[in-house]
């Protein structure tokens, strides 16, 4: 009972609307009544004596039967999350040994091909310009280029348009995009620009869930509810192609259908880090594609509620990275030792899903 | 917090108009011409001067709790945002400078939340009747031993063999037990499709079955249903009285949607589309869908319009939306689980990455000064059932949002999606069921 007392003192107290005080005091009464409604209708359930000696659960063996959580209706009267329910948020894949072991082989493979890390210390105002530069003069290329992270900040129209990402990105190549609900609208104007000409095909859209009510990554914190239709919880990054790949036969290029389109909050690993892009993203895209030449751009400061670490295997570049460590001729030495492409291994590709043969003809 | 607390306040030194001693009785004297906020600042004066908490915890907590009441403070200072920040920010310093006092988490929540969402929240709770939800047991050792052991007798040989705890865990939680059979070879794994799986009867990998406890069989007594009282006295997209106004039964109308009158049909207020949208369709100009030739404006003035879309169609979708006259506010993603509550990680076929998510764009018309807005997240966690079966949870979504009396339509709907309220069109329903007049 005391739950309910504590509940509502705001409404009592510093209401001076008297109507809605009326409602207040109404709507406790009736959580009252129904607080103690339902407390008596559970204990006696199981007090029942005629039910003591019987089972006090059952069983299902039918599919039909399946009991199913309401987690909608869970969240109207509690409150909680639907999200927060998600049973294999710590280990995304648990259940799947195969998959399991698919995952680990890849990364330590991943981990034995890759360029250590590296950092362009670039301010914004610059940021064009080092790429032009880049592009033209020491002629670098990548196959894989993550832009933004999950801050609304990085989304910089206008910089984005001069980026010369068709010539900094290698055919075929894969582009990484991230954007609040609300840019997505201005993506797609950037994807069908002329300056980028329209050579980046959408091919997936990947969500990355916060999880927790005071996730670092919720966005927009300062949101006001009533001014959009449901309460944003939810970052999406594009996944773009450019140039021909096959999933059937470029198998060198890319293992497909390793990784899922969400990747959710693994609150484990974030309470202790909050970088600016989650680990797990690195890690789909490093499954996904086998290049071993990654950049990720961040065009403005990742700011103080979020952290930027340098990842093997990547060319971080961006305002506030701390370490400043790249020379475009030593990065070209340190991929043609490490090679551009990851080896796959024998088991690794007898555990990887495959397109079926049925499929082949069809891209 | 000296320096801070003007700052804060936006008042300079005038914060402190009033004589600050070393006790508070000078201050309760105060108390009805000063703003929370002021008040609040001198009571954290008097225990900065007087080097001590003069009172109980409590008290804080009351008047921080009058902070977070954004909206009253708003109106007399006309100037939303800058209190709303305000109050976070005394908050956040009341609860560094106070060790003893914490906040709750709810609070902190509220703290966003303007009074009208409040009451539109403990509204929704009120009127929406509580479903039983356990948890699933995650002892990996628990399913072992119910495993091996005869389930319908297994209360008994739990009791034997002294199992107390896991017992009493199969009596509030939920379990989900492996099916072993001679096919079976449990160092695979679970199947990837578990309770949909078409071939049960020679599939190697693992199935499970499941235990409940008894409440959910024997669902609680609903809640006396909500008076007259409760309902008339807060109401945001309703009829004024529900009584005079009984909701509609399902209606529905098997028809050719290309070919369909939609004049003769009215106005919604909200508008579920599922089109079939060609997949394997690689250019954008050959992706002819039914849903491009609906005369939209013919069926709804201002509302939403809510629209499944796959990765191939969504741009084709938001463009629509908006050539339409609607912006595209939100986007719903339903989170797919399977069987054991875990979101789907494999054997579902999406060409690049494995799919376990689907999309819903969600439009606006018009200024919609009835929609509830802010009630819920926009995610849905819900299983999978039939192929292409949308989760049911979105009607109850849908229906909080419009009111449960507004209009409302389904374009593409098959026999599964008839329900109370809706009016559901599609070339797959058997027959037609139509009670209102004028259609």
């Amino acid at each position: 009972m005391s739950k309910v007392e504590v509940a509502h003192p705001t409404e009592k107290r510093t209401t001076t609307n008297s109507n809605s005080n009326k409602v207040s005091i109404l709507l406790r009464n009736k959580f009252k009544q129904k607080y103690l409604a339902m407390n008596s209708a559970f204990p006696n359930h199981y007090s029942h004596p005629s039910k003591k000696s019987k089972q006090k659960f059952i069983v299902n063996k039918s599919s039909k039967d399946y009991f199913k959580n309401d987690h909608t209706n869970q969240f109207i009267h509690t409150g909680k999350r639907p999200i927060e329910n998600i049973r294999n948020i710590e280990n995304p894949v648990s259940g799947y040994p195969k998959l399991q072991r698919l995952l680990s082989l890849k990364q330590d493979q991943i981990n034995k091909y890759r360029s250590k890390p590296f950092g362009a210390r670039v301010p914004t105002e610059k940021m064009v310009e080092t790429i032009d530069r880049w592009v033209s003069k020491q002629k670098l290329t990548f196959d894989v280029i993550m832009i933004g992270g999950l801050s609304e900040n990085q989304f910089i129209y206008p910089l984005l348009l001069n980026l010369q990402l068709d010539k900094l990105c290698s055919k075929p190549g894969f582009l990484f995009f991230w954007a609040s609900t609300q840019q997505v609208q201005q993506l797609t104007r950037l994807l069908e620009s002329s300056s980028w000409g329209g050579k980046f095909r959408r091919s997936e859209e990947l969500v990355f869930l916060p999880v927790g009510r005071d996730s670092k990554y919720i966005p927009d914190k300062n949101d006001i509810p009533e001014e959009s239709l449901l309460q944003q919880k939810q970052w999406h990054c594009w996944m773009c192609i450019t140039g021909t790949v096959r999933r059937s036969t470029d198998s060198h290029l890319i293992h497909c259908n390793v990784n899922t389109d969400i990747i959710v909050e693994n609150t484990l690993m974030t309470s202790s880090c909050n970088n600016i892009v989650p680990i797990s993203m690195y890690e789909l895209v490093e499954n996904f594609s086998s290049s071993t030449r990654r950049l990720h751009i961040l065009p403005a400061s990742v700011g103080l509620e979020h952290s930027l670490k340098l990842r093997p295997g990547w060319v971080i570049v961006g305002p506030d990275v701390l370490v400043d460590n790249f020379d475009p001729s030593v990065y070209k030495q340190e991929i043609s030792s490490v090679g551009s492409n990851v080896p796959s291994t024998d088991e690794i590709d007898l555990l990887r899903p495959k397109s079926p043969n049925r499929r082949l003809s069809y891209c | 917090m000296e320096t801070i607390l003007p700052l804060l306040l936006g008042y300079g030194n005038s914060l402190l108009r009033f004589p600050v001693e070393g006790n508070v009785s000078s201050l309760f004297r105060l108390q009805s011409t000063l703003r929370w906020h002021e008040f609040l600042a001198g009571l954290i004066r008097v225990n900065k001067l007087s080097n001590s908490l003069e009172f109980d915890t409590d008290i804080y907590k009351f008047y921080a709790e009058a902070l977070t009441d954004v909206e009253d403070q708003s109106k007399s200072y006309n100037c939303s945002v800058r209190i709303k920040n305000i109050n976070c920010l005394a908050l956040e310093i009341l609860e560094e400078n106070l060790p003893g006092l914490n906040v709750s988490t709810d609070l902190k929540e509220n703290k966003k939340k303007p009074r009208a969402l409040r009451l539109s929240n403990e509204k929704m709770k009120e009127e929406t009747k509580e479903e039983p939800t356990f948890e699933i047991c995650n002892q990996s050792k628990h399913a072992e031993i119910l495993a091996g052991i005869d389930i319908d007798r297994c209360a008994e040989s739990l009791k034997r063999s002294r199992k107390t705890q896991l017992l009493k865990c199969l009596e509030t939680k939920i379990h989900f037990v492996p099916i072993i059979k001679s096919h079976t070879d449990p160092k695979l794994g679970d199947c990837s499709y578990l309770d949909t799986c078409h071939k049960l009867k020679t599939c190697k990998y693992l199935h499970y079955y499941q235990t409940v406890p008894t409440l959910a069989a024997n669902k609680p007594p609903p809640p006396n249903s909500p008076t007259l009282e409760v309902l008339a006295s807060y109401t945001k997209g309703e009829p004024i009285s529900k009584t005079l106004c009984k909701q509609l039964p399902a209606q529905w109308i098997n028809c050719d949607v290309r070919k369909l009158n939609f004049n003769r049909l009215g106005k919604f207020a909200a508008i579920i589309a599922d089109p079939p949208w060609n997949i394997h369709t690689n250019s954008i100009e050959s992706n002819e869908t039914e849903l491009l030739k609906i005369p939209v404006d013919q069926i709804q003035d201002e509302g939403i319009f809510l629209l499944w879309v796959t990765v191939r169609s969504t741009s084709i979708g938001r463009a629509w939306l908006l050539e339409n006259g609607y912006t595209v506010s939100s986007e719903l993603i339903w989170v797919k689980t399977n069987q054991l509550g875990r979101n789907i990680c494999t054997g579902r076929t999406g060409h690049w990455l494995n799919h376990s998510k689907e999309h819903l764009l969600v439009g606006i018309k018009g200024r919609c000064t009835w929609l509830q807005r802010g009630l819920f997240d926009d995610i849905i966690l819900a299983s999978t059932r039939e192929t292409g079966r949308k989760p049911d949870e979105l009607y109850v979504m849908v229906e909080k949002m419009v009111g449960e009396h507004a209009r409302k339509l389904e374009i593409f709907g098959k026999q599964h999606n008839v329900r109370p309220g809706w009016l559901t069109i599609g070339n797959q329903l058997e027959g037609n069921n139509v009670v209102e007049d004028l259609i």
